[in-house]
């Protein structure tokens, strides 16, 4: 590398990695398990992680692991229905009004719960950050149209809204989990707006932009990891309210009855008019709801964590400021 | 190349901000006020030639090199890299020149991607560039910024750096690729003093080293010598003076050069000297009519000839009659050192030249100057205005020609330009 050295550019020469490497050297899923090992450090973010783990578990297994099927009815000695039966041995959380398992039901139940929370919470990352994103990055009149459309959204009230287009898209599971989705992206776009504008003005952004890097590779290779810490807590926040959202639209009525969600257990519960008797039928799905979605909030908030030991990343200025 | 092309040439650089207008400005069809961040600068860099930019904050340093490298649209006036003006740049232009002008930006602690380890920020203007061989120019460079082993690096996070060890770095990336100029923004005036010289004297080899040129910028007159042969010195938007770095140390010509010089420190106790002051903070530069830009702070402002007055009391004179242009004159504070809780005019005027002035005018001058002070007073400050003016107005109002004192010394001050100085006694009318 001295005066007059003749660069030598080649095409051709890629560095040829295996895959599993490249997966390995992938600096955004680097980033994100070093992140993730920080938060984990904390016990208390390591706690709400390990319940939030078993209930993944619960939603990838569950129907497989029920022992009995969900829409068995089930009769004692005499063959009369165990009608809203106390917890027993051979069904420890009770039985419903009809002499359905309860257990074997929360079981199964767990996985539409956890799926309205991916899908729900998976729809708020990502147009949320690509709104924010792109709204941050482009500026001008890109900016001021999904701003203003993202203002628009923010007027929506959520409910009506899901009454009126699930009347649309014909009441159902996924249809109830996508309005959530539809909806609430709102807040993540604003608050990533902000965090790429703030990003966008370092001037690592200014050199890369100098040394003549494109707009995509500066997005992928500098705003979006950027980002990501901020974007991840919104995905866990995200996965929270779809769930308790949904179980709301569910006791509404605006979905579908038939796939026995937490949410459907509680308003079948409701309906009955064994709310009050059977509190085994109705108390469970509704404390777990409960401990899924505080778990996730709490999990998010672990995030803070990272941005403490993180003192001197981009981050830190954009939360304490 | 030939010997007569300089590497990057700019002609007449202009580049104006508009302050930002709101809705009712557009109704009512205002013109936006300009901030003239840089305004009609003319710069040679000739190959392995390291000049300076020297400046206070806000003077349109940054300005000028963001538009340099392309980050900011030009006003008007022209950047010629190698012959071809950049306005005529193709794509291939634009990659070429965004391969060979490298920046450094000053604040080290941001100029490196936090979630990037070294190497991949090292590595990515060679990707960019599709430049093979990454390994070896990566260790390679990191050994030439004194940073090594590499592989004591190359896996770090720039959290794991020192600010010191960041800037190299960051010189390190804008080296990797081999560039003919490196626009550097005071690449050292956030490291501490002993960093500061350790990471000049490399700067300084590895420009020679590489062969390449440097634009340097900076506020910091005693860093400058380590660098640069020649020395631009820059205020408000214009360069003032520009000489060869030797020279313009030991014998400033513009007022504003040696009130710079004068304040560099000099570590000696005993060592006494005149120093030159500036009053006063620089203006914004918003809206800038004609004149020389320093002639509220200029300590040698020049006087109308038929004027019998002190320079010290002119001097106030000007700074004073500037804050009446720019409507900044602090009359709540002014009143609140007047006991009376409803001050006649006198009283009031009284108090404002307690305020502004510490030096005594006589004569004619103490009547103009009592009578526009009064009109103040009296809510009338065009009126003061106008007053002053007739009496005070100077040959600085007028925009000093660009002249040649010496020999590739070029000065923009009226002391330098003897025809006008001597005789021109009624400056041309204000726009």
């Amino acid at each position: 590398m001295r005066v007059g050295t003749k660069r030598m550019i080649s095409k051709h020469r890629i560095q040829s990695l295996r895959p599993y490497q490249m997966v390995a050297e992938n600096h955004i899923l680097r980033n994100f398990l070093t992140a993730l090992r920080k938060m984990l450090d904390d016990r208390t973010t390591s706690f709400y992680f390990a319940i939030l783990l078993v209930i993944v578990v619960m939603g990838l297994f569950g129907p497989m692991l029920a022992p009995h099927d969900v829409n068995a009815t089930h009769y004692d000695d005499n063959g009369d229905i165990l009608r809203a039966e106390a917890p027993s041995v051979d069904h420890p959380l009770g039985t419903t009004h009809a002499g359905y398992d309860v257990f074997s039901r929360i079981l199964v139940g767990a996985r539409p719960t956890v799926l309205t929370g991916l899908i729900g919470g998976g729809m708020i990352l990502s147009i949320g950050t690509a709104v924010g994103v792109t709204a941050g990055y482009v500026g001008g009149k890109t900016e001021t149209v999904l701003m203003r459309f993202t203002d628009f959204v923010y007027g929506v009230p959520l409910i009506p809204f899901a009454i009126v287009l699930i009347t649309f898209m014909g009441v159902g599971f996924l249809s109830s989990a996508l309005v959530i989705g539809l909806i609430l992206w709102r807040g993540a776009a604003r608050v990533i707006r902000a965090q790429t504008m703030q990003v966008k003005q370092y001037p690592f952004v200014k050199v890369a932009k100098a040394s003549g890097a494109s707009t995509p590779r500066i997005i992928f290779k500098h705003i979006l990891p950027n980002v990501a810490p901020m974007a991840i807590f919104f995905l866990a926040m995200g996965v929270g309210y779809a769930i308790i959202l949904q179980a709301g639209l569910t006791f509404l009525g605006v979905a579908d009855p038939f796939v026995p969600s937490w949410g459907v257990m509680i308003r079948n519960a409701f309906d009955s008019g064994y709310m009050a008797t059977a509190p085994w039928w109705s108390l469970t799905p509704g404390l777990l709801i409960g401990i899924t979605v505080l778990s996730t909030f709490m999990f998010g908030r672990g995030y803070e964590d990272l941005i403490d030991e993180d003192a001197e990343s981009v981050d830190a200025e954009a939360v304490s400021a | 190349m030939t010997d007569e092309t300089p590497l990057l040439e700019i002609r007449n650089l202009r580049k104006y901000f508009e302050e930002s207008s709101n809705v009712l400005d557009l109704l009512l069809r205002r013109e936006p006020d300009q901030i003239q961040a840089v305004d009609d600068v003319s710069l040679t860099l000739n190959e392995n030639e390291s000049i300076a930019v020297i400046g206070e904050s806000g003077c349109g340093k940054t300005t000028l090199l963001l538009t340099l490298i392309g980050l900011h649209d030009i006003t008007d006036g022209e950047i010629i890299y190698k012959g071809t003006p950049v306005s005529e740049f193709d794509k291939a232009d634009w990659k070429d020149y965004r391969s060979n002008v490298q920046v450094i930006f000053q604040d080290p602690f941001n100029a490196l991607d936090p979630k990037m380890t070294i190497r991949e920020s090292l590595e990515e203007p060679l990707k960019i560039h599709g430049i093979d061989d990454r390994d070896r120019r990566v260790r390679d460079v990191l050994e030439h910024v004194e940073l090594s082993p590499p592989e004591k690096y190359l896996g770090r996070k720039p959290v794991n750096l020192s600010g010191g060890e960041k800037q190299r770095v960051a010189i390190a990336r804008a080296l990797i690729v081999e560039p003919d100029i490196i626009l550097a923004d005071e690449p050292v005036s956030m490291l501490d003093a002993s960093t500061q010289a350790a990471v000049l004297k490399m700067m300084k080899e590895l420009i020679e080293d590489f062969g390449v040129s440097m634009i340097y910028i900076s506020h910091d007159l005693s860093t400058v010598s380590y660098i640069s042969e020649h020395v631009n010195v820059m205020y408000l938007g214009r360069i003032v003076e520009t000489a060869p770095t030797g020279q313009i140390l030991a014998d400033p010509k513009h007022p504003y050069t040696d009130a710079l010089v004068s304040a560099v420190p000099i570590p000696d106790p005993g060592h006494d000297r005149d120093r030159t002051r500036m009053s006063g903070a620089p203006r914004d530069p918003i809206g800038l009519g004609d004149g020389c830009r320093f002639r509220d702070r200029c300590p040698a402002v020049i006087p109308p000839d038929h004027l019998e007055i002190d320079q010290e009391a002119f001097r106030e004179v000007m700074e004073f009659r500037e804050l009446l242009d720019r409507d900044e004159i602090a009359f709540d504070r002014v009143v609140e050192t007047i006991d009376d809780p409803d001050p006649d005019d006198r009283t009031m005027a009284r108090a404002l030249k307690q305020e502004y002035f510490r030096h005594e005018l006589s004569g004619e001058n103490e009547a103009t100057l009592t009578e526009s002070l009064i009109a103040l007073a009296n809510e009338k400050p065009d009126v003061a205005a106008r007053r002053l003016k007739q009496r005070f107005e100077s040959v600085c109002e007028t925009t000093p020609a660009y002249v040649e004192a010496e020999t590739g010394w070029n000065v923009a001050c009226h002391h330098y330009e003897e025809s006008t100085n001597e005789t021109q006694s009624t400056p041309a009318k204000q726009h």
